[in-house]
């Protein structure tokens, strides 16, 4: 029985550029994978280097996301073959076109029962994917998944940690569990496992090869910008840290903060 | 391949690693070329400027896909007292066209493109690992080691820069003494193209490079360079190791009254620095280098101690690639006789030397003790700039003959004749 | 009142639900749709949500034995297929999250999550959510209905109705769905040590405290100046040193408190959002070019354990 495990593939939050007029820019961006998909990544390799199966990973995006270091960097994390969904129109595309993607590129595949996703998206952060992507299948769907095992074939035991509780849950296969960013640490990648990697297969697939003929935008996105700053006064009070330090006393009194 | 051997492990994708990657990679041969950093260039420093001629013959007309700054057009030599500046400008449209005789390049862009030819070329590029030792049969280098992962192959060849721990490893060269050494700070400033091209006056993608001598370094050893970029200054200094540690001073105060001297200040004005950083960079030429190969593994690039610095220009990039391609040619044979001990490795150094590389460092084998002449640093800028001084000035009063001014100019300076006559002669000797 | 639009709001958080209903509110501002709130608990729990002045709730009596909340999926499928709302607003917990996705994926829409507000455009209905780690902000408008959006507590305000009409109560039976996860054990959390959202002042610190030891001198100033404790990232989800639900930033919480102390906060951006409503910021770090001067009304560039304790004495003597 094989795993999926979907990763997104996206510019780097951290190298978002931001203009004086409070554009915002990713034109000069490392595209990378998400921070929260790396354990869910790690979690799959993990159950099937105890279970058996391949772990497929799996993408969808623009051509930016077919990059040779990025797909070493998955391979390399223990996953056995990438699958890759490229099309331009997947360029900022909103959950409805992800998840129907995903789904469609799962449904392709063959004896895969289980698939894990991050719990959330390292640019976009919806934390919708696993659950749409699960029930567009027809799979059961939880989040907020902490911990993950096999009680036997076919019916997994998980762990799930909600705002004020946590719970023990059986949960028949297939299923779509999206993971919480603790639940596993994410190897580093060996040196025999980033060689390795360069021999295992990449497979591209068209949205024609999975299906998929016209994929209308469900959202209109109509401006990305700076987050509104609250405008602060930026005093920097001088002098010995007693004096700072009165100083401010004396102003926060002034602002009947105190 | 058999198991886990490969045909050639190159450690560091530097210049020196990923052209020999590339040739090996097309000669058929299985090669990882290891790095430590997250890709090809993350850890590497040069001033910037890439004497390409020889990068022309492994690919050809690689200007047109290589992301390259700038071709440089402008060559300046400027002399810098505590005030004035003394310069010789030469540009020419000879290097303004294909091929380029010199381009600008920032590494980071630069060698992960060369790394990413390598690879296309069917190299394997294994990024963020560090190689630690290397593994021995008997006294032969058969593989390394990296964590608890073991690689072999049939040739490692070193290509881990200037403080080569693999050289030192396989017994090849010891410790660097400090002498041999100097230090390369830099910096990238950005700057919006229109003001570079208005601010040195390139037209077009023209470029400037200089090279700095004088109060720039507070009077210790060493030169400084700017280089254009397309829209970014890169900006540094080379200072002799042991000249620091004599002097008591830290290199980043001397970088920083570098960009602070009035001359160096009205070419950075207005620019943001987005890049920092120093480097080692191996200076004394033939003197410092190590063996070059022994039983199963080659050194080259910088790890070869292979840059030379006359003053007038610095060359480390294209000396990486002439070794690269050296290192190819031996290895070559090496697969064809099935043969990796020492002396068939040996036509990797006879290879070396019928080349521009071995030939560049014997004719410049002078230029790291002249670079080193303490008077080139103080006496010398202050001396032309005195006489151009002298030679221009007009005070209603008679005006001094030439050589008087000269002669006067010499004794303020507290120079001897025999000095200025001994260094003219070791100058032409060394250029 | 079949023919007049409806927006749905729905929550396992009575609380919550008081929340979503003013969002509610705002979206319907020309009166043109009623609100039916979703409630899944006891009569008191109507009467609660009764107080917020909805027209219509539908109550879904209790999650049998050993089901989840969140099964009562099927249940509210049916209810959004039967009454088509035009708009779907679903608290964003763990459990409205899941819900929110499952029912995204039968719409074949995609639902805007962590709204933060909404406006009126040309076209429809549109609304911000934070992207690239509080980098930015989207402004987007759903083409396709229902729209769905899911509310983090404590980005609207519940208002209770004084005097309203009696909503319509219309009980609906929870439908048992055929497959479903089986809940073996369930486990009370320790309850939350704070709500930071609710704080009046607070000492927020960053990675210029160097050990855990000096916590406890933070805690004296906090205790003196009525203050409580939070953190950034690191000291949480890294270090451990507090609680998650101590630490403020985009994953966490966001404070609306009078007085915001940060001490040797750097000032980054997916941090500083989540103080961006705080009436007066101060911050204290030895680095003058840390970006938090630059978001703060009053800065002291100073080693943060030489202003704690004057800090202290300071307050003692006011």
């Amino acid at each position: 029985m094989n795993i999926v495990v979907c990763v997104k593939i996206a510019p780097d939050p951290e190298d978002l550029e931001i203009g004086s007029d409070g554009s915002v820019s990713t034109a000069h961006a490392e595209w990378s994978i998400g921070g929260f998909d790396l354990p869910a990544l790690e979690a799959g390799v993990r159950l099937a280097e105890i279970h058996g199966g391949k772990v497929i990973a799996l993408s969808a995006g623009p051509s930016s996301i077919n990059q040779s270091k990025i797909k070493k960097d998955i391979l390399s994390r223990g996953a056995d073959e990438l699958v890759l969904v490229v099309d331009e129109t997947l360029q900022d595309a909103s959950t409805a076109e992800t998840a129907r993607v995903l789904a469609a590129a799962i449904h392709k595949m063959e004896d895969v029962q289980l698939a894990f996703f991050g719990e959330g998206s390292a640019d976009l952060y919806f934390q919708q994917t696993g659950a749409q992507v699960g029930e567009r299948l027809g799979w059961l769907c939880l989040n907020a998944v902490q911990d993950v095992r096999f009680i036997e074939h076919g019916m997994l035991e998980i762990q799930r940690t909600l705002d004020v509780e946590m719970q023990v849950l059986d949960v028949p296969l297939p299923a779509a569990l999206s993971v919480t960013s603790d639940i596993c640490e994410p190897r580093l990648a060996s040196m025999r496992a980033i060689l390795q990697a360069s021999r295992k297969p990449v497979i591209e697939w068209s949205l024609a090869d999975i299906g998929i003929e016209n994929l209308a935008a469900s959202v209109e996105i109509l401006a990305v910008q700076a987050p509104p700053r609250t405008s602060r006064k930026g005093v920097v009070l001088g002098g010995s840290v007693e004096e700072a330090v009165r100083s401010l006393l004396n102003n926060l009194k002034k602002e009947g903060v105190l | 391949m058999s198991g886990d051997k490969l045909d050639v492990i190159v450690v560091g994708a530097g210049v020196a690693g990923c052209t020999a990657a590339l040739l090996l990679a097309r000669q058929g041969l299985e090669v990882a070329l290891i790095e430590r950093g997250p890709s090809p260039g993350s850890k590497n420093l040069s001033g910037g400027v890439l004497y390409g001629r020889v990068l022309h013959q492994v690919i050809p007309n690689f200007w047109e896909e290589a992301p390259v700054e700038r071709w440089i057009t402008n060559n300046v030599v400027a002399f810098l007292t505590d005030e004035d500046s003394f310069l010789l400008d030469h540009k020419t449209q000879a290097f303004n066209q294909s091929p380029y005789n010199a381009v600008s390049v920032l590494r980071s862009k630069f060698d992960r493109w060369l790394g990413e030819q390598a690879e296309a070329a069917g190299a394997i590029l294994v990024p963020g690992i560090k190689v630690e030792r290397l593994l021995r049969d008997g006294e032969r280098i058969v593989g390394i080691t990296a964590g608890e992962d073991e690689m072999f192959a049939d040739l490692v060849i070193a290509a881990d820069g200037a403080n080569s721990f693999l050289a030192q490893e396989a017994g090849l060269r010891p410790q660097i003494p400090q002498e041999h050494v100097a230090v390369g700070i830099k910096a990238v400033i950005a700057l919006p193209q229109s003001v570079i091209e208005n601010r040195f006056r390139l037209d077009g993608n023209e470029g400037s490079a200089f090279n700095i001598v004088g109060s720039a370094t507070q009077g210790i050893a060493g030169g400084g360079f700017l280089y254009t970029n397309k829209e970014s200054l890169s900006i540094g200094l080379v200072i002799q190791l042991a000249h620091l540690i004599e002097h008591q001073k830290k290199a980043s105060e001397i970088f920083d009254q570098y960009l602070g001297h009035p001359w160096v200040a009205t070419l950075v004005k207005d620019g943001k620095v987005v890049e920092y950083g120093a480097h080692l960079v191996p200076e004394a030429g033939l003197k410092m280098m190590p063996r070059l190969f022994t039983d199963g593994m080659l050194v080259i690039g910088d790890a070869a101690g292979l840059t030379v610095n006359n003053g007038f220009w610095v060359r480390g990039m294209d000396l990486a690639i002439g070794s690269a391609m050296a290192a190819a040619e031996a290895a070559a044979q090496a697969f064809r006789n099935k043969d990796f001990s020492a002396a068939s490795l040996a036509f990797y150094r006879q290879k070396l030397e019928e080349s521009f590389v071995m030939a560049d460092l014997k004719t410049f084998s002078r230029a790291p003790h002249l670079m080193q002449n303490d008077r080139l640093y103080t006496a010398y800028p202050q001396l032309l700039s005195e006489v151009f001084r002298q030679i221009y000035q007009q005070d209603a009063r008679p005006h001094q003959p030439l050589r008087q001014i000269a002669r006067e100019a010499v004794r303020r300076g507290n120079l001897s004749i025999l000095d200025l006559l001994r260094d003219i002669w070791n100058g032409g000797r060394a250029l | 009142m079949s023919d007049q639009n409806q927006i749905f709001v729905i929550s396992e958080e009575v609380s919550l639900i008081g929340e979503l209903v003013s969002a509610a509110r705002q979206l319907n501002n020309d009166g043109f749709s009623t609100i039916a709130a979703v409630v899944i608990g006891d009569q008191s729990d109507v009467q609660r949500v009764g107080s917020f002045a909805v027209d219509q709730i539908y109550w879904i009596e209790q999650v049998p034995e050993g089901y989840l909340v969140e099964d009562v999926f099927l249940t509210l499928w049916e209810l959004v297929n039967q009454h088509k709302p035009t708009v779907v607003l679903i608290g964003a917990t763990t459990s409205g999250r899941l819900i929110c996705g499952r029912l995204a994926a039968r719409l074949d829409v995609s639902a805007i999550t962590d709204v933060r507000s909404f406006e009126q455009v040309k076209d429809g209905l549109a609304a911000r959510h934070m992207i690239f780690a509080g980098g930015a902000e989207r402004l987007e408008r759903p083409r396709r209905l229902p729209v769905l959006f899911t509310i983090a507590k404590g980005q609207f305000e519940a208002d209770i109705v004084q005097s309203h009409t009696a909503p319509q109560v219309i009980p609906v039976p929870f439908r048992l769905p055929e497959k479903r996860a089986i809940l073996r054990e369930r486990k009370d959390l320790p309850p939350l040590s704070v709500n930071l959202a609710e704080a009046k002042r607070v000492i927020c610190l960053g990675r210029g405290i160097a050990h855990q030891e000096d916590v406890a001198q933070v805690e004296q100033l906090a205790q003196v100046l009525g203050a409580e404790i939070a953190c950034t990232r690191p000291l949480s989800e890294g270090l451990g040193w507090l609680p998650r639900e101590r630490y403020i930033g985009i994953s966490g919480a966001y404070i609306k408190s009078d007085l915001y102390l940060g001490l040797g906060v750097s000032g980054q951006v997916q941090h500083t959002i989540g103080i961006t409503n705080a009436r007066v910021v101060v911050a204290v770090n030895r680095d003058p070019d840390a970006p938090i001067f630059k978001q703060a009304d009053y800065g002291i560039v100073a080693d943060l354990y030489e202003v704690v304790p004057a800090l202290i004495q300071g307050l003692h003597e006011a």
